[in-house]
């Protein structure tokens, strides 16, 4: 019965976009602070070689 | 082409995420949820990422505990990154999609309780290995405790599975074939994700143990210092 | 000596340690006792609500504060001690349910000091009390273990008072489940055995996980 909410849901597109967007968003900025890192540790490595 | 051959999983991941995307915004609505059912088709691969890089870690320990190669340690390491990431993901998700159709924000459901700790159980082993600073060490008592943690996580599941089913009856629908085949889409392109994340957080590791190899080479004074030929980058006395 | 005459030797001086301090009896069970006298007064004194809150609230105190118990023997055990025990040719295994036995013998001793605390200021409904005597134990076993897989991980780590309790608490659901359940399921007439055999099913394979993982954990500590 509670199930039903949902279909009566009027902005549930602004949830599914907040949810999209963070899933999505989340993603990629992990992805980016790994190429932070990355480009971190290889510019330290060349200074220390 | 160099870039293309160097990059095919960046690019397939990529492409594959975008089909995904696209077939998640536009396939049929569920009957009984509406549209803000579409948040499954990111919430759960999110999950199963989650307990799937758990179970690499738990691969990554077993192996390093048999084998002592540090590899299986960097692999173990790595995934657990990742994987602390995809369950903050999905339990945000999940609690994005459970405001508008059960009116809260957390619904003590088996599932969402088990990502829960098992978030909770990831920051425990991370932060295992931020304290210990011996790589041998920390990989061993890393390698432990992702084991001990792997065989209790299912008995965790069924707890609260159990707990639950005393509680509130089961609420398990079939979902129809569309729509379980834009979950499964989701899935694979989150896998892609994983696999590429992966790769990369793997090379950050071996960088990284390349870098404390180095630092502490160089932080060894030579014995004889001072009638030896002094090296280009530190002086003794510096 | 043999494994068992091992394991009582060293469960004995855990023991003997902790007879002399009395940390448990004096300090923990204390403040676990003060805990609970504070929960009512943070949630409301109403009886009918205490009394059916108790039973969990007394699981919940047992959990958290019993990790003060399990932190107690990392605090005391120094790389001296340990080393002793490795010199004495004592195995891996043995050292291990040694400190189990032990831990969970005080951890015992704190639930069952906690009890009249809960009878007297939450009058829980205690049907089918005599199975506590099953509970209690197998609760106390399923702590001391995972207690001593974790200390044993997190020896000589410096952050560890609050890293134990982190790696323990998430692991440590099944214990509360199965104890709280089983009490609920005691009071309302329905079956018990499921969560005995769930509470038996952790501590199983928290015993094999830590035997396996005995001889690893030592040379961890070197």
């Amino acid at each position: 019965m509670i199930d039903l909410v949902g279909a009566q849901v009027s902005n549930a597109w602004w949830y599914v976009t907040v949810a999209y967007a963070v899933i999505l968003g989340g993603m990629a900025a992990f992805a980016g602070w790994l190429g932070f890192r990355l480009r971190r540790a290889h510019r330290e490595l060349d200074q220390l070689s | 082409m160099t870039i293309v051959r160097n990059r095919w999983l960046e690019i397939a991941t990529v492409a594959i995420i975008g089909v995904s995307l696209f077939r998640s915004m536009t396939v049929v609505a569920d009957v009984t949820q509406g549209d803000v059912q579409r948040i499954m088709y990111v919430h759960v691969p999110s999950a199963w990422l989650a307990f799937l890089a758990f179970m690499v870690t738990m691969v990554g320990s077993a192996a390093w505990l048999r084998t002592k190669d540090q590899r299986w340690d960097r692999l173990a390491a790595s995934s657990a990154e990742i994987g602390v990431v995809f369950t903050g993901l999905a339990i945000v998700a999940g609690m994005i999609w459970a405001k508008p159709v059960w009116g809260q924000f957390w619904t003590w459901e088996p599932r969402l309780v088990t990502t829960a700790l098992l978030f909770f159980i990831y920051l425990g082993y991370l932060a295992l290995r931020r304290a210990v600073i011996d790589p041998v060490q920390r990989a061993r008592r890393a390698a432990i405790m992702g084991i001990v943690a792997a065989v209790q996580i299912p008995i965790v599941y069924y707890s609260v599975n159990w707990w639950r089913s005393l509680h509130q009856p089961s609420s398990a629908r079939s979902i129809d074939t569309p729509l379980r085949i834009t979950l499964l889409l989701g899935v694979v392109a989150f896998t892609f994700a994983y696999a590429v994340l992966l790769r990369r957080r793997l090379e950050l590791a071996r960088l990284e143990e390349e870098l404390d190899a180095k630092r502490f080479e160089q932080s060894q004074s030579v014995a004889g210092a001072d009638i030896t030929v002094p090296s280009l980058a530190s002086h003794p006395h510096d | 000596m043999t494994f068992w005459r091992q394991v009582y030797e060293v469960a004995r001086k855990d023991l003997l340690v902790e007879s002399r301090t009395a940390e448990v009896a004096l300090m923990t069970a204390p403040f676990g006792a003060a805990a609970l006298i504070l929960i009512p007064l943070a949630i409301g004194t109403d009886a009918p609500l205490l009394s059916q809150l108790g039973p969990g609230l007394y699981w919940i105190v047992v959990l958290l504060f019993g990790m003060l118990v399990i932190l107690r023997k990392s605090a005391v055990d120094g790389q001296a001690q340990r080393d002793l025990v490795r010199l004495l040719g004592i195995e891996p295994a043995a050292a291990f349910a040694g400190a189990t036995v032990a831990t969970s013998a005080l951890v015992l001793f704190f639930e069952v000091a906690l009890g009249p605390i809960l009878i007297a200021l939450y009058n829980p409904e205690l049907r089918g009390w005599p199975w506590l005597f099953v509970i209690l134990p197998l609760v106390a076993t399923g702590m001391g273990l995972l207690g001593t897989i974790a200390s044993g991980v997190t020896t000589s780590i410096g952050t560890r008072t609050s890293l134990t309790p982190l790696l323990i608490v998430p692991l440590s659901l099944p214990l509360l489940m199965g104890a709280t359940q089983a009490l609920e399921g005691l009071r309302l007439g329905r079956g018990i055995v499921p969560w005995l055999i769930l509470l038996f099913a952790v501590d199983l394979a928290l015993a094999v996980s830590g035997v396996l993982a005995a001889r690893p954990l030592e040379e961890a500590v070197t």
